[in-house]
């Protein structure tokens, strides 16, 4: 199955900005977040970092478990904090 | 109605506003949800622009480190809701400016939305966001969110019962920091806060309802992302 991935701020000079990925059939999120470059950057442990969000087909997502399907449009986005 | 000075002041807008427009603004309160770089240039062009009356609330002095950015401020060590009312009432004198240096919690926000139309949201954690955020939804208010890092911005309109609000895309406070900022960023990312209040206020436009647009300045490069509601989200859920 077909996922695009997009990725935002400093994340995306260590992901790239734009990812057309093949997965396989029955692909959670976490399979695709741990073959990603910088990965550790992503996740802590088997949970999302408190810095980093997460979000499938515009919904922010916590569960590294979520089951992916053909077409989803996932989006890295870094904490940006400060005003 | 606009008397003869304020038609003269704001003769370079008015053809896009229309009277009606410009009256609009006149009309309306704005809370300006912190002083700091977010909270001046947001502040500065909505003042500049004939808001009627801002409401801005910053609990901090002026610290030496704040004036790469924070340009309402000159001195450091002065309250910055006491400069940040000087500066505004200077830039616009036909508007009310009410500085407020009080802190935004849980038991002072609903005294601090009273009388106002529009929530920016230019504060520096998380927690106090989620506050905010409450608020306005429990008001009927929308508000503008925007934070800055570094060279990096984000800017989303919320507006209740219609949009994703800011707890269904940012479901868990992010750890606090104070990450380095160019002042620049701020100015980017607040007047387009300001931008959306006022296209808000006078209902010309498209507001970024259930976009968030994240703006990366090292590549000079603006994108968004579609965002959605989630039904399940502690603040707004249905």
């Amino acid at each position: 199955m077909q996922i695009l991935l997009r990725s935002f701020g400093n994340l995306r000079r260590i992901i790239g900005s734009e990812l057309h990925l093949e997965m396989c059939e029955g692909s959670l999120l976490r399979d695709l977040l741990l073959s990603l470059p910088g990965h550790e950057r992503l996740l802590d442990g088997l949970k999302i970092r408190d810095d980093v969000y997460v979000l499938v087909n515009g919904r922010s997502v916590t569960d590294i478990n979520t089951a992916l399907k053909d077409g989803d449009e996932i989006a890295i986005v870094p904490a940006i904090i400060g005003g | 109605m606009l008397t003869e000075a304020e038609a003269g002041r704001y003769a370079r807008q008015i053809p896009l506003l229309g009277i009606e427009g410009q009256e609009r603004l006149k009309g309306s309160g704005v809370l300006i949800a912190g002083a700091g770089g977010l909270g001046s240039a947001s502040s500065c062009y909505l003042a500049a622009a004939g808001v009627g009356h801002i409401r801005i609330v910053d609990s901090d002095s002026v610290d030496l480190s704040n004036l790469n950015r924070q340009i309402l401020h000159r001195v450091p060590g002065v309250r910055k809701a006491v400069s940040a009312e000087e500066a505004l009432r200077s830039l616009n004198p036909m508007i009310e400016v009410e500085g407020v240096d009080l802190c935004i919690s849980e038991s002072s926000i609903d005294d601090l939305v009273d009388g106002i139309d529009i929530v920016v949201d230019a504060m520096d954690s998380f927690e106090a966001r989620y506050i905010l955020n409450s608020a306005a939804l429990e008001h009927g208010l929308p508000m503008v969110h925007g934070a800055v890092s570094g060279f990096d911005g984000q800017v989303t309109t919320i507006i209740p019962g219609r949009t994703a609000c800011l707890r269904c895309v940012f479901p868990r406070p992010p750890p606090r920091d104070a990450p380095p900022v160019v002042g620049a960023t701020c100015g980017i990312i607040g007047s387009i806060q300001a931008m959306e209040a006022i296209k808000l206020l006078t209902g010309l436009g498209e507001p970024l309802a259930n976009r968030l647009l994240i703006w990366d300045g090292r590549c000079a490069q603006m994108d968004e992302i579609s965002i959605e509601r989630n039904e399940r989200c502690p603040d707004c859920g249905l």
